[in-house]
Parts: C-alpha cells; sequence; structure tokens
C-alpha cells in the first residue's frame, strides 16, 4: 500500500494538458473576434426597418451680420405682433395705448432701417415677425394675459417684458457683429428699446418699487410680495442681457400661473439666410 | 453687482468709527471694483485669450476719451451733490458713470485717473444751479450720442461690448431724470434723443 505524500487539491488538476487545452480556446475566440471586425465592403449603415422616408440634412445657416440685422427686424414684427393682439383686445387703458401706439411706430421705424441694412448687406429683408418667436412667447402670453384674474397687471406685465427683451437682444447681438457701422446701427435703436422699458417701468413700477433695481439699492427685491418679478428702471449699473422672467395669467388648480423667460437670440431664433417671409 | 449701503468698513477700531465720507469711499472702491469685475464678465473669456488682438492705438486714445467723459460725468453729479442735491439719485448717477470709466480700465488698463477739465469747466455752474436736473438728462443724452459715435468707430468687439452696455444704462438714466424732472409723461423727452455728441 502506498502512501500519498501529498493530497491531490484543485490546483493538481492544472497540468500541462489543461493549459494546451485553454490556450487553444484563447487563440480560436481571439480568431473569431477578428474575423468580426473585418470590413467586407457591405453597407456600413444601420439597419432600416419600414417605409419611412429618408431624413433630409438641414441647411446649413452662416452666423453674419445680414443674419444679425434679419433676426431684430423680425423680433421688432414679433413685438408689434405682440402689442397690436393686446390693444386689439381692448387690454390697454386709452392713455396707455397712446404710449402703445407710439411703440409700435417705432418698431416700425426699427424694422424699416434694419430692412435697409440687410439690403445694402446683399440680404433680402425679414419685415415679419419670427416664427420661434412667436410660437414660443407671444402666442403663450398673450393666451395667458387675455384668461388671466388681472388682466390689467398682467398686460403691463408682459408688454414691459417685450420691450425689454428687444432692449436686451439690441446690446447681445452687438457681440455677434464684425461691422462697426453695423454695431452703431444696432446699439441705435438698443437705445430707443432701452428708453421704452425704461419709460414702462418708470410708470409702472417705480411709483411703488423705485427707479434702481436690487443691484444698485438694497430697498429694491427682485419680486413683489406676490412673487411677481419686477422691472426696474435702472436694474443694473452696467446694461443687461439677461432673461427677462415673465409670470401672467390666472393661477391654475394648483395655484401656478403661466411662467417663461424671454431670452436673447440664439440659433433657434436667428433668421438664417434660407428663411424668407 | 452687489453693495451693501450704509455698512461700514470690513475692519474698524473702537473709537475710530467711519465717517460717512469713508463709508462713501468704500462703497465707491466696491463699484470700482466691481465694475471692473463686470466689465470682464461682459466680455467673456474672449478677454483673457492670449490670441485676443490688442486694441489698436487709436482705439485706445477713443476708449481713454470716452473714460475721461464718464469721470466728468462723475464730478458733475458730485458738483451737484456739494451744492445741495440731496436725492440720493444723484450719489447713484456719481456712481455710475465711475463705474464706467473703471469698466474701461478693467478691459484696456488705461487708469481712470482724469477728468475732461475743459468739459467739466463747461457744465460746472449748470449742475450748481436750479436746472440742474436738465443739465443731467441733457449729459446723459450727449452721453449716449457719444458712445454711439464711439461704438462706430471701434474694430475691437470686447470694448463694443462694454460700449454698448453703457449706452443701454445711459439711455435708461434719461427716462429716470425726465422723471424726476416730472416730465415722465413727455413722450419727446422720454423716447427721443436729439442731442448731438460731445466729441474731441
Amino acid at each position: 500500500m502506498s502512501e500519498k505524500i501529498f493530497p491531490t487539491t484543485s490546483s493538481s488538476t492544472f497540468d500541462r494538458r489543461s493549459l494546451l487545452r485553454r490556450s487553444g480556446a484563447v487563440v480560436g475566440l481571439g480568431a473569431l473576434l477578428a474575423a468580426c471586425g473585418k470590413d467586407f465592403g457591405g453597407d456600413t449603415a444601420p439597419g432600416r426597418v419600414g417605409l419611412a422616408d429618408q431624413a433630409t440634412a438641414l441647411p446649413e445657416g452662416t452666423i453674419n451680420d445680414a443674419l444679425v440685422v434679419r433676426t431684430m427686424q423680425s423680433l421688432e414684427h414679433a413685438v408689434v405682433a405682440a402689442l397690436q393682439a393686446m390693444g386689439a383686445a381692448g387690454l390697454y387703458t386709452s392713455s396707455q395705448q397712446t404710449y402703445i401706439d407710439r411703440f409700435i411706430a417705432d418698431h416700425v421705424s426699427a424694422s424699416d432701417a434694419l430692412g435697409e441694412a440687410a439690403s445694402a448687406a446683399g440680404a433680402e429683408p425679414y419685415a415679419c415677425p419670427n416664427p420661434w418667436f412667436v410660437d414660443r412667447y407671444v402666442t403663450p402670453v398673450y393666451d395667458a394675459v387675455a384668461a388671466s384674474d388681472d388682466v390689467a397687471r398682467d398686460t403691463r406685465s408682459a408688454t414691459l417684458a417685450f420691450e425689454t427683451m428687444l432692449a436686451h437682444s439690441y446690446q447681445h447681438m452687438v457681440g455677434l457683429l464684425s461691422e462697426p457701422a453695423h454695431r452703431r446701427l444696432i446699439m441705435t435703436l438698443g437705445s430707443s428699446a432701452s428708453r421704452r422699458s425704461a419709460l414702462l417701468s418708470v410708470l409702472w413700477t417705480a411709483p411703488t418699487h423705485g427707479y434702481l433695481g436690487p443691484a444698485l439699492s438694497d430697498a429694491a427685491t427682485e419680486s413683489d410680495a406676490a412673487g411677481f418679478p419686477i422691472q426696474y428702471a435702472v436694474p443694473a449699473s452696467f446694461g443687461l442681457v439677461s432673461q427677462i422672467p415673465v409670470i401672467v395669467g390666472a393661477p391654475d388648480a394648483e395655484g401656478s400661473r403661466y411662467g417663461t423667460s424671454f431670452q436673447t437670440p440664439a440659433e433657434n431664433t436667428f433668421v438664417y439666410d434660407y428663411m424668407s417671409c | 453687482m452687489t453693495t451693501p449701503k450704509g455698512s461700514g468698513p470690513v475692519t474698524s477700531t473702537p473709537g475710530d468709527a467711519p465717517t460717512a465720507e469713508d463709508q462713501s469711499d468704500s462703497r465707491r472702491r466696491l463699484l470700482a471694483g466691481g465694475a471692473a469685475a463686470v466689465a470682464f464678465a461682459a466680455v467673456g473669456a474672449r478677454s483673457v485669450s492670449a490670441a485676443r488682438p490688442r486694441l489698436s492705438t487709436s482705439e485706445l486714445s477713443l476708449l481713454k476719451y470716452a473714460q475721461r467723459f464718464e469721470l466728468t460725468a462723475r464730478d458733475l453729479y458730485d458738483e451737484a451733490i456739494s451744492a445741495g442735491a440731496s436725492d440720493p439719485l444723484w450719489e447713484a448717477m456719481s456712481e455710475q458713470h465711475e463705474a464706467y470709466a473703471h469698466g474701461i480700465s478693467g478691459l484696456t488698463g488705461l487708469s481712470a485717473d482724469s477728468r475732461d477739465d475743459d468739459l467739466f469747466g463747461q457744465l460746472r455752474v449748470s449742475f450748481r444751479g436750479a436746472g440742474a436736473l436738465q443739465a443731467a438728462y441733457d449729459l446723459e443724452s450727449a452721453a449716449v450720442s457719444t458712445h454711439l459715435e464711439v461704438i462706430g468707430t471701434l474694430a475691437d468687439v470686447d470694448a463694443a461690448e462694454l460700449i454698448a452696455s453703457i449706452i443701454s444704462a445711459e439711455s435708461r438714466h434719461c427716462v429716470v431724470l425726465a422723471d424726476v424732472m416730472g416730465r415722465g409723461n413727455e413722450l419727446g423727452m422720454t423716447l427721443d434723443n436729439s442731442a448731438a455728441p460731445i466729441l474731441p
């Protein structure tokens, strides 16, 4: 009877024969993977299921001075559309309508100047409302204001926000322009927009909240006691290009009102050269 | 930019309380620093890019003129305050214009150390009298027209953006001053600017 000096363990199964077998499996798997990665010259596009139309690529838009001018022209018309809609619905008092009529005349005059600049730059004027801005802001804001529990308050808020949006947008667009003459035109119109915005603030918010915003006065607050944002005549030391908060409309079942923020133009708002009225 | 009104210096010793003038100076220093920061923020990251082209000599000269104009405006508002104008708006306007001068410093490196003495001398009396508000309105309107000429000359986009932000703010000043005069309902005062630029 022989005596086992070294007891059998699981590690003892890793012998020369097993090593050869496993090496063979590794080599075989490597060959399989290499074959899968080989280019056999077939269609590399993802498989198609069904008969849907092929996707069409969007046209390439060029950002240049003409685009800036055309975009601002379209925003002037968008604001005109908003003011005219609120005026036609009788949302303004007779004294307010005096200002609004002057504002609309200013917007039309600004559009004419921008259209001339577009033509001079070899582009087609865009004398109609910006479609993206109308869909995203003008229509929903107007709908909310018209159905509000305080139409007078919300008409003031919306009008002020539209004019302030133009002021911020003109200033913002300066950084996208290359020609100093275009910058001068844009800020001439931007100055007028700032004046209209400030005038509405002076008339509608200054009597209660003062002229100076929170950046300039400790007494000033971002919103009133009811939570509505306050647009000050002089909100900060420098002109702003920030978004403009708007809260309008009747409260829903949970007490929330329609809220949005007007923003300065970006790629989705631009009026590209392939767009026309 | 938030500036605590009426707060004293960070450190103080008993018996050495800051005077109102000291507090005003502290506030101004805060505003100046804030203005430079805002100017940098306004022009974005481009201003710190090594590849950013330098301002030309003529642009620097023009911006220096604009800076001196702003310091002149600050001193004219201070002149009105020293003559008895007590509305806090006067001090706010003075600080606004100092902020613009420091904003130009932040962009260009030009020291905000001198006003336009000739312009100051021409307008000083009007800021000390009963017509100070009208003089201030006229100055703000002229400032807007002047900066529109400046922006129409600048090739540098960062400088143009800074001047644009000053134009926006000073346009608002005009409306506020018209309202303080009791003429906020006059659309010709609030919406139109027929002032001629004041050029070098």
